[in-house]
């Protein structure tokens, strides 16, 4: 800035004065267009929640489970005050935006006088409300009662039955539903190719009615609406006899319709070159008839050639479609790409050499912003991620590609949380088994978990990775990771995720740990032991002799009590973490060695009282750091009491144990007579090497 | 905004106004107008208790005489700007608003309620408490953002902060 205006003195300085001073055009724009280039510089940050939550901790969410939980209860709030106003309309009519705001106000309800005396105003209000059903029936009265309507009307309503399938659009859903339609709506769902038009539905009825009076140039709209919605339900027969129809009739069939009939040329005809030859015949019908492709014709196109899987001839003619449209003047949209890369790559080996996916990236990448252009845009992130991470197995191109998403507004090309999900994971488990810690773990950081929650199998791929890669200063990293995406609770599912990070933990702790690690480790296992305490506490019958208390203070027990039995039944309902000897002795290996006598010793309690119900024993090597902490702290009997375990498990170790508190000066005569006993009551063979003092 | 006001003071005091000091009666106690007695009448300005145990706030301490010094306002708009908008409307609007709150955040709002209006947006804060579960909390959001837009006819949004409990707001005792 500054260097612009020191050139701009410098240049009014030395040349010579204009004499004359012309004002610059004025540019016109439109009145989004500050909001548009603000839009523009934003950029995706994994440093925040997503817009939609609070900027708060404890109303942030970190797992997919919460962030879907409470973005179905904002949406849910939401609706819920929807239905306050439509139930009392009447205290929102207070109108003070200029321009009103249609949104705001409560939804119009028709009243019943209205479809007395039916009439055209009637129709269009209807239809401006989506209600076409009703609208129909309105159109019926007003055929009945012979009231004129207008043939604009009358082919509005029936291009809205056509195009809705002769039911009311469904509502849109809100933008936080949105985002998990998938689960929520099972109907949205792409790729569903059932059919699914209303056989003799009131778009059909209309369609007879109105063949008879019409024009010709009514008709031209009549069957091109018709053929239109028959192919959008995938009405496949019915629309290629309507089709014979028009051509013998000779009505011309336009351009949306021809889009149509190519997106489902793979269901009209069934090998691949005959579908080919269908889509071929139908563009030069097209050019005969001197109609002007456009990006959605070259998209079904594509697309159909997306749907012949595995067709040998589909590279090329991918790419002779691709030149086709750049001839005609029509960039490819994402949507384009997208096709092309599923073309390109049909199986999860093929398609490597052709180094197909790197060039579409130059391609896009040259261009500044992207646009959506066609509904099928949605689609390219996850396809070129997918073959990116199976087909082609290549971390920088998956990097690339997720850099060139995560660039300006790029991130909007993905429709929904589920592909969202398949995107990441698809990343992260190539990553994980190709790359290298130090450039993968940023990458991790920068969007977990304000932009991604990670789903089990990746997390226990991350937990793979750390453990293959050895990064030891990620092992407590990867604990509040674990328990911030909410991994570690008691559900059966979850379980798995916590065996194999203790296991990592112990691994580590075999090989020479730095006192500072042991402490570390030793204070998770104690977290895990203050989540699911060892035996539920049980809820004693307190409160039963309350009956001569005086009535206050009995009022008070009654609470007492009722707070008791809620917890109890909260008790109940959360499921407890069923311990099991492996764990038990996992968490003895993590406690022991920092010296914690009493938790480790509580544990070992907790199995020799329950040994009878829980399903493994506990292992040697718990049981031998164990004693040795017993040693240390020279609590003898306990330390018995441990051998005498060793010896009825019959573990190999019995003899280092007895060898281990033998040493031990501090051994009285009856504990070594003890000791002896158990030696020679022993069936375990090493026990008898050791020579006891 | 310090600075200004010890410059002017002095200036306009002849003149028996001040200009930037809101309470017009804290200014006549100064020029000895009225009886002495009449200084704790003011709003908001609470009378010590007995045994001095009443929790205040940080905001209810700051008597409203320090409003621009120590503390800040609780509704920001432009209306009372020169050829300011909607004076009255926005001063109804907020009694409704603060109302609505208190009614709908049942005993979880322990601050006042912050009301900033920003182009034409309607921005409301506040300190709540962790009483209720995220889940209930989300719902209330979404129910009072589209509720009060209806309402108002203009965007409303809700940026809260959360707080562990009551106590934790207590800046002395009274």
């Amino acid at each position: 800035m500054l260097l612009r205006l020191f050139h701009r003195y410098a240049s009014t300085s030395t040349a010579a004065r204009p004499t004359h001073f012309t004002f610059p055009q004025r540019i016109e724009r439109s009145p989004t267009t500050v909001l548009e280039s603000l839009n523009s510089c934003v950029q995706t940050d994994g440093g925040n929640p997503a817009y939609m939550f609070m900027d708060d901790p404890f109303l942030i969410p970190t797992s997919a489970y919460e962030k879907r939980q409470l973005a179905l209860s904002k949406a849910s709030g939401k609706k819920a005050a929807r239905w306050i106003i439509d139930r009392y309309p009447y205290a929102f009519f207070y109108d003070v935006a200029v321009p009103s705001i249609p949104s705001y106000f409560p939804t119009y309800t028709f009243d019943e006088k209205e479809f007395i005396e039916p009439d055209e105003s009637t129709l269009y209000k209807l239809m401006n409300w989506n209600k076409v059903t009703k609208a129909h029936e309105v159109y019926k009265k007003c055929l009945e009662y012979k009231i004129d309507v207008s043939d604009a009307c009358k082919y509005a309503l029936f291009d809205l039955l056509c195009i809705y399938n002769s039911e009311n659009p469904l509502d849109a859903l809100l933008p936080e539903e949105d985002w998990y339609r998938r689960e929520l709506n099972e109907k949205n769902q792409s790729n569903l190719m059932s059919r699914t038009w209303k056989e003799n539905g009131l778009a059909e009825q209309m369609f007879e009615e109105l063949k008879l009076s019409a024009t010709p140039e009514q008709k031209v709209r009549l069957y091109n609406s018709f053929v239109s919605g028959l192919l959008k339900y995938n009405h496949i027969e019915k629309a290629m006899t309507i089709i014979e129809e028009m051509k013998q009739a000779t009505i011309p069939i336009d351009l949306t319709t021809y889009n149509y009939l190519i997106r489902s040329a793979s269901l009209i005809k069934e090998s691949y070159d005959q579908r080919w030859q269908f889509v071929v015949d139908t563009l030069k019908e097209m050019k005969e008839n001197s109609i002007q492709p456009n990006l959605r014709t070259f998209n079904s196109v594509l697309y159909t050639l997306r749907r012949c899987s595995v067709y040998e001839q589909g590279p090329k003619l991918a790419l002779a479609v691709l030149n086709e449209m750049r001839q005609c003047g029509i960039e490819p949209s994402l949507g384009s790409w997208a096709h092309v890369i599923m073309i390109f790559y049909p199986g999860d080996q093929i398609g490597f050499e052709t180094q197909m996916l790197p060039q579409i990236m130059d391609e896009l990448e040259k261009v500044p912003q992207l646009e959506w252009k066609d509904s099928d845009d949605g689609e390219f992130f996850f396809n070129a991620m997918f073959k990116a991470t199976t087909n082609c197995r290549d971390i920088d191109l998956a990097k690339r590609i997720h850099r060139f998403l995560m660039a300006g507004s790029n991130t909007r090309f993905i429709p929904d949380g589920f592909r969202e999900q398949l995107y990441y994971t698809n990343l992260f488990r190539l990553l994980f088994r190709v790359d290298m810690p130090e450039k993968v773990m940023p990458l991790w950081e920068s969007v977990v978990p304000n932009v991604y929650s990670p789903s089990m199998n990746v997390m226990e791929d991350l937990i793979e990775f750390v453990s293959t890669w050895n990064i030891q200063d990620y092992y407590v990293r990867l604990w509040s990771d674990l328990l911030m995406l909410g991994f570690i609770d008691s559900r059966q599912t979850n379980r798995r995720i916590l065996d194999r990070y203790l296991t990592l933990l112990i691994q580590t702790n075999q090989g020479k740990p730095s006192t500072e690690q042991i402490k570390q480790y030793a204070n998770i296992a104690r977290q895990i032991l203050k989540r699911f305490p060892l035996e539920p506490e049980e809820v004693e019958q307190r409160f039963g002799s309350t009956t001569d208390a005086p009535a206050q203070q009995q009022q008070e027990m009654t609470d007492g009590q009722q707070e008791q039995q809620q917890q109890q039944q909260s008790n109940q309902l959360r499921p407890k973490l069923q311990y099991d000897g492996h764990l038990l002795s996992n968490l003895i290996c993590l406690l022991a060695p920092a010296d914690d006598w009493e938790a480790s010793w509580s544990l070992y309690e907790h199995y020799l009282s329950n040994r009878s119900t829980l399903i493994n024993a506990l292992n040697e090597q718990s049981l031998m750091s164990l004693l040795s902490l017993a040693n240390r702290k020279n609590a003898i009997d306990s330390a018995l009491d441990i051998i005498e375990t060793i010896n009825e498990l019959q573990y190999e170790c019995l003899g280092d144990a007895l060898d281990l508190l033998n040493r031990n000066g501090n051994l009285t005569n009856r504990s070594r007579q003890h000791l002896m006993t158990i030696q020679k009551k022993s069936k375990v063979e090493s026990a008898h090497h050791v020579k006891l003092v | 905004m310090n600075i200004l006001l010890k410059q002017n003071l002095p200036r306009y005091a002849w003149q028996q106004q001040c200009y930037l000091s809101t309470s017009p009666i804290v200014h006549s106690w100064f020029v000895k107008l009225t009886n002495v007695t009449q200084v704790n009448t003011e709003a908001a300005v609470p009378k010590h208790t007995r045994k001095r145990n009443y929790p205040l706030t940080y905001e209810q301490r700051q008597f409203p005489k320090l409003i621009g010094h120590t503390k800040t306002w609780n509704t920001f708009n432009t209306s009372n700007l020169r050829d300011g908008k909607r004076k009255a409307e926005i001063v109804s609007d907020d009694l409704f608003l603060r109302q609505f709150i208190y009614g709908t955040w049942h005993s979880l709002f322990v601050s006042e309620l912050i009301i900033k209006r920003r182009h034409n947006m309607v921005i409301l804060s506040g300190l709540v408490t962790r009483t209720i579960h995220p889940r209930r909390m989300y719902f209330l959001i979404g129910y009072t953002e589209e509720i009060l837009s209806a309402l108002l006819k203009t965007p409303v949004k809700m940026e809260i902060q959360t707080v562990e409990n009551k106590e934790d707001v207590i800046f002395t005792y009274w």
